[in-house]
Order: C-alpha cells, then sequence, then structure tokens
C-alpha cells in the first residue's frame, strides 16, 4: 500500500495480546483508531501504558497484530515510526544536553536536516513557552517543564500518529488548558491518542474514547454514546453524613463535599432518586468512567 | 546522527572525565618510566652513590655505549674476562658497571653458584649462544611442553638475529612496562567509561522516546556504538603520545633497534625492542577498542548500568588473575583451554609486552600457535563480532 502524504491509514489493533507470567496485562484488544483525539481511559494498572508501548513498537505483543493501513507495523519497521509522535509515561532524555541540543538530537533521529530541525524547533518551543530556556540544560527544568519538553519532540517529526502517556502530568491548569487547545488544532487530519486516567483531560476534547479495565476492553465510542449507553442519571442532593452507606447501598457515590458538621453534599448515580429533593443532573463522562472501574462484572 | 552522537558524547562531563584520567594515567605512567630508573656512582674513595631519573638512564646510556653493535662471542669474552676481574679487585666496580647488560645475561645461562663467585668458564662466552639454547630447551623441557611445541619454539628461534644487536637502551624495559600499565589503566577506564551507554538509556527512560523515531534502531545503535569507539580510540591515541614524548626525549631512541633478548636474553621473540614497542602500542590500543566495543555489547543486554559493569569487571578480574596466577602454576600452558579463552578476551591485547618475552603458545589438534597471532586475531574478531551482537541486541530490546 503505497503511503500518501494527503490520505490518513486507521491504525488498527487486531485481537492484541500482552501475557506476562502472573497476569494479561493486555486481553485481546481489537480498536481501530480513526483522525482525531481519542482517549485511552483506564485506572491505573489498567494496561494503559502496556497497551500503548505496543502500539509504537517498543514492546512486542505476545498474540495479535497492529495494523497501520494494511500493513503490520513489524513489516513496516521505519516506514510506521517516521509517521510516529510519542511521549512516553516516564520521560527520559540525556541529562548533558540543553534543550536546544536535545530536540536537534532527536530531530536527527527522525531524519529531519538540520535547516529543517531549527524552524521547527523555533515553532514548538514557542507553542510549549520555553523559548526563553533552550540553550538551559534539562535536568535544571521543573517537571512541568520536562513534561513540555516530552511533548515538543514528540511533535518534531509532524507526526501523523500522536501518541501520548498521561501527557499532562505535572502541567498546572493554564498550561493543561494551552495542552488541550493546542492538541485540538493539530488533530484535524491526524490521530492522536492520549492515554490518562484523568477524566477531564479529554472530556471536552476527545471525539472517541476507549475505556480499559484489567487489560481488556471494556467500552470505545464517542463520550455521547458512552455516556448515553448507561441506564443511570446523576443525582444531587444534601443529606445527613449518616446517610452515606445508605445511598452507597443502593445507587454509586461520584463525589461529595463537607457542608457543614453534620451534613454532606453528594453527587451520585441512580436509577431512580434515592431522596425525594435529589436534583437530576447531566451524567458525565467522569460519571460514566468511575461507574465502569466500580463495577466487578465489567 | 553521528555528528550529533559525537557532540553528545563530547559534552558529557563523563567524557571530561574519562579524557582527564586518561591523560593523567599517561603522566604518571611516563614519570614512572622515567623516574624508576637508578643507577650507582662510586666516588674518589670508592663510596656508592645512587642517581634516580633522567639523570641516571642519561649515565647508563653513556657507560654502556662500549657494548654498542653485534653481541659477537668474542665481545662476550672480553666481558667475562672483566666481570673475572671485578671479583679480585677491591669492591671497585667502576669498570664492570660498562657491561651491566650483557654481564646479566651470564647469570640468566650459568649456573648459580658460578655467577656468584666469579668463577664462570670460558665456555660461557665461547659457546654462549650454545649455551643459551640448552637453556631454553630445559625451560621448555620444566614445562612440559611436547615435540611439535618444542619444534614451533625452534622455528621461532631460528628467525631471531644473531648475533643479538646492542645499542644502548636503558631505561626501554622499564618504559615498556609502564606502556603496558597505561593500557590497562585504559581499558578498565574505557570499561567504566562505556559501560552506561545504553544500559543508562533503558533505565532513564531516554531509550524509549529513541526507538519510536524513523533511524532510532540498528543505525542509531551504529551510531553510538561507532561514536564512543572512535572517541576512545581518539583519547588513546592521545594519551600514548603524551606518554611516549617525554619519555622519547630523554630515553636513547637507537636503543629500540636492541634484540629484544636484552630484556629477556632466552626469549625467543625474533624482534628488536622497537618492534616489540610498535607492537605493544597497536596491541595495546587494539585492545582498548576491543574492550570498549565488548563492554557496548554487554551493556545492550543489560537493564542498567551496575549489572553491565559488573559482568565487564569479573570478566576482566578473571583475565588478570589467569595472567598473574595462573601462569605461574600451570606447566604446559599449551593446550590448556582456559588459558586459550582468556588470551581471546578483548582485553588480552594490554599484556602483550609480557607475552613476547616469554614462552607463549597455544596448541590443540597438532596446531601451534604463537599467542600474538591468537591475541591480535581475537581483538580484531571481537571487535566486529560484538559490534554486531551489540546491534542484535538493541534492536530487540524492548522497554
Amino acid at each position: 500500500m503505497k503511503f500518501t502524504l494527503y490520505g490518513f491509514m486507521n491504525l488498527k489493533t487486531v485481537s492484541l495480546t500482552k501475557n506476562y507470567r502472573s497476569h494479561n496485562a493486555v486481553d485481546k484488544i481489537d480498536l481501530e483508531f480513526t483522525p482525531g483525539i481519542w482517549g485511552l481511559l483506564g485506572a491505573n494498572g489498567a494496561g494503559k501504558t502496556t497497551f500503548i508501548k505496543m502500539l509504537v513498537g517498543v514492546l512486542n505483543p505476545t498474540s495479535g497484530d497492529i495494523l497501520f493501513g494494511d500493513n503490520s507495523i513489524k513489516e513496516l519497521e521505519e516506514k510506521y515510526r517516521k509517521k510516529l509522535g510519542y511521549l512516553p509515561q516516564k520521560f527520559g532524555y540525556y541529562e548533558e544536553l540543553n534543550l536546544n541540543d536535545y530536540l536537534l538530537y532527536v530531530a536527527a533521529l527522525k531524519g529531519i536536516s538540520k535547516k529543517d530541525a531549527k524552524g521547527k524547533i523555533s515553532y514548538l518551543l514557542e507553542k510549549v513557552s520555553l523559548t526563553d530556556v533552550q540553550y538551559k540544560k534539562i535536568r535544571t527544568f521543573s517537571g512541568g517543564m520536562k513534561q513540555r519538553v516530552g511533548i515538543a519532540q514528540a511533535l518534531l517529526n509532524d507526526p501523523q500518529v500522536l501518541i501520548l502517556d498521561e501527557p499532562t502530568a505535572g502541567l498546572d491548569i493554564e498550561e493543561r488548558r494551552k495542552f488541550r487547545e493546542f492538541i485540538t488544532n493539530y488533530s484535524r487530519e491526524r490521530m492522536v491518542l492520549i492515554s490518562t486516567h484523568i477524566v477531564s483531560d479529554i472530556e471536552f476534547i476527545a471525539n472517541n474514547i476507549a475505556v480499559i479495565k484489567k487489560g481488556k476492553l471494556v467500552a470505545s465510542g464517542s463520550p455521547n454514546d458512552l455516556i448515553s449507553s448507561l441506564a443511570f442519571s446523576a443525582w444531587e442532593v444534601s443529606i445527613p453524613v449518616r446517610e452515606k452507606n445508605k445511598i452507597e447501598q443502593s445507587g454509586l457515590i461520584i463525589n461529595y463535599h463537607n457542608e457543614d458538621k453534620e451534613d454532606i453534599f453528594v453527587r451520585y448515580i441512580s436509577n431512580d432518586p434515592l431522596y425525594c429533593d435529589s436534583e437530576r443532573k447531566n451524567v458525565t463522562l467522569e460519571d460514566y468512567y468511575i461507574y465502569i472501574n466500580s463495577r466487578e462484572e465489567i | 546522527m553521528y555528528e550529533n552522537e559525537l557532540k553528545r558524547i563530547i559534552k558529557s562531563n563523563k567524557s571530561i572525565l574519562f579524557i582527564s584520567l586518561a591523560i593523567i594515567a599517561a603522566i604518571f605512567c611516563s614519570y614512572q618510566a622515567i623516574n624508576n630508573a637508578r643507577t650507582s656512582i662510586f666516588d674518589s674513595k670508592g663510596e656508592e652513590r645512587v642517581i634516580t631519573g633522567a639523570e641516571a638512564i642519561r649515565l647508563d646510556n653513556q657507560r654502556w655505549s662500549a657494548l654498542k653493535g653485534d653481541l659477537t662471542e668474542d665481545k662476550i669474552m672480553i666481558v667475562l674476562n672483566k666481570y673475572r676481574d671485578s671479583f679480585s679487585k677491591d669492591n671497585s666496580s667502576d669498570d664492570i658497571i660498562n657491561y651491566i647488560p650483557v654481564v646479566c645475561m651470564f647469570e640468566s645461562i650459568s649456573s648459580d653458584k658460578g655467577y656468584k663467585n666469579g668463577n664462570l668458564p670460558d665456555t660461557v662466552a665461547k659457546a654462549f649462544y650454545e649455551n643459551r639454547n640448552k637453556k631454553q630447551y630445559e625451560i621448555l623441557i620444566k614445562n612440559s611442553f611436547n615435540k611439535d611445541e618444542i619444534d614451533y619454539f625452534d622455528k621461532l628461534e631460528s628467525k631471531v638475529k644473531k648475533p643479538f644487536y646492542y645499542s644502548p637502551n636503558a631505561g626501554w624495559a622499564n618504559a615498556l612496562n609502564n606502556l603496558a600499565m597505561l593500557y590497562s589503566i585504559l581499558c578498565v577506564i574505557s570499561l567504566l567509561y562505556a559501560a552506561p551507554s545504553f544500559s543508562n538509556a533503558y533505565k532513564n527512560g531516554a531509550d524509549e522516546v529513541i526507538r519510536t523515531t524513523e533511524f532510532g534502531r540498528k543505525k542509531f545503535a551504529k551510531a553510538k556504538i561507532l561514536s564512543t569507539t572512535l572517541f576512545v580510540l581518539t583519547i588513546s591515541v592521545i594519551a600514548t603520545v603524551v606518554y611516549l614524548l617525554p619519555v622519547a626525549r630523554v630515553l636513547e631512541i637507537k636503543g629500540l633497534d636492541s634484540s629484544i633478548q636484552f630484556m629477556a636474553l632466552n626469549s625467543p621473540t625474533p624482534m628488536t625492542c622497537g618492534e616489540v614497542l610498535n607492537f605493544v602500542v597497536g596491541f595495546g590500543i587494539l585492545s582498548v577498542v576491543s574492550s570498549t566495543v565488548f563492554t557496548m555489547f554487554v551493556s545492550s543486554a543489560c537493564k542498567n548500568s551496575i549489572s553491565s559493569v559488573s559482568i565487564v569487571f569479573i570478566v576482566l578480574a578473571t583475565y588478570v588473575l589467569e595472567s598473574f596466577y595462573l601462569k605461574s602454576t600451570v606447566k604446559n600452558a599449551g593446550n590448556n583451554v582456559f588459558k586459550l579463552l582468556m588470551d581471546m578476551t578483548p582485553f588480552a591485547g594490554f599484556n602483550i609486552y609480557y607475552v613476547f618475552l616469554g614462552y607463549e603458545i597455544h596448541s590443540f589438534a597438532g596446531i601451534v600457535t604463537w599467542t600474538p597471532f591468537i591475541i591480535v586475531a581475537a581483538s580484531i574478531i571481537s571487535v566486529v563480532l560484538f559490534y554486531k551482537l551489540a546491534l542484535n541486541i538493541y534492536e530487540k530490546h524492548e522497554c
């Protein structure tokens, strides 16, 4: 199959599995990624990072395959990596290099000429607000700054497939907002996969969500489709503290806060209101995600 | 990519440390080579004064100039007579001091008793080369070399130039010793330098980004190994120059024309001191390079630097143990498999000077080979083999 500059090829996993001696880290996941932003949701230890490592080719699956277009990424090798941008969960770098040298180094590995690299680096540093520190050593940066370096290097080769594992770790609220804005613009004709356990990172920007639990794909679709699939509603009510257990027996508490010494304000999901003065609210993606994670049978 | 990798290497703190240690080692070994020299002079009252360093070397070269030229049996006879005379004079050793390089040879080929009381027969001089051959044969029998191996040494010995040629070479034996020490130090610091090359990046996560780039597999690994090896090679050459420059200024260059037998009389090596020096430099630098490539191979297979350093040092320690301990306890190392394996390690080249001085061969299934041939072949093969293995392992590594 020919590679074209203009057509996006889907990334597809076919029965993708990774077994370790003690457990299945990823268990027969079939998923097809289309252009746009994909959110990969799952609790810590659900298998998100293992899944992602297989997608980017740094971990071999026990069975199954990953196709880019019609071809396995194993066969494509460099051709696939040319189109790939990746930010790992634990972003490592060479300590002896300053930011500019590090990005030039990665650019060379991505096959970008020195002349082109300088222009791209300049543009990306401005986007991640690191222009002022480009000649400083990365090891002197804060956690958030290092994360932005990681995002910048992932974007150097203008990848068709951009995979970010926990990209907002260490970023403050404003940085996260800028990140979401940038990614939304970027994803128009590209596939961006954001793995996270923080729902708010992707709630408004993701076109599609995939939820992984204990290595299995338990749900995938647009956020609205997923939320609609829930047969429950969300409710909010103020109740005495002693009533908290009653809700937990019949429904699911999403969140609560103390109002005063005796009362708490609770958000819960349930088929019907558990208190007559409960106010119905729109179910959010976070509600859905917490529900999925709480149920043993799913 | 090569340019970037070299730049990265040169900028790193550990490279600066490596360069510093290499230069310090070269200066230290050079200092040792010159300042460990010592000789005596006797004043008019016959009292001895010890002189050290460059002055000692110059004085000895001056004294020993009387011996310059081919060491014929007639010349040896003159020395023998002077040696006998030195026992009849009252404590005055002035004259005999001028013939020390030959006097030392008498000890090697005569009985200890005769040497110590000056009572040596004329045959020590008149049949010097014949006596030497007998002594060599005694050594070979004592060390249980078999007939094929003895024949091999005979062939080697037949290429030794006789009579030996001498040009004042005070200090060169010590210089070659210290040069061997320099290469052993360079091997050790190159191991420490190269050990974290891959394993560090595995541990800190830098590797994970790299291997998802277009050239982040084989091409990257090639650039890394070749750049590191080139860097180590360059610094080794610089260290060698730093070592040899002061040494060559103080020592007589013409002394290198002497037969190596003036450093080890019974050695069957058919070379001059200068040829041995060239091989020590060549093999020494080759061993540093092959050690580096070997270490990078180990690094590519280890998850962290501690593992890679530990493995490499175990191999090095085994080699050193074998070199210094096994050699003295095992008779006929000719068909010793363990010794063969040790001589095939990447480090074996730094010890080559001592190999040239002794009876070092390997024989298996009737094939006898001189050890230096094994060392150079093994070093070259190990560079190629471990380079390819490192590339392979790196490509298959999983994060």
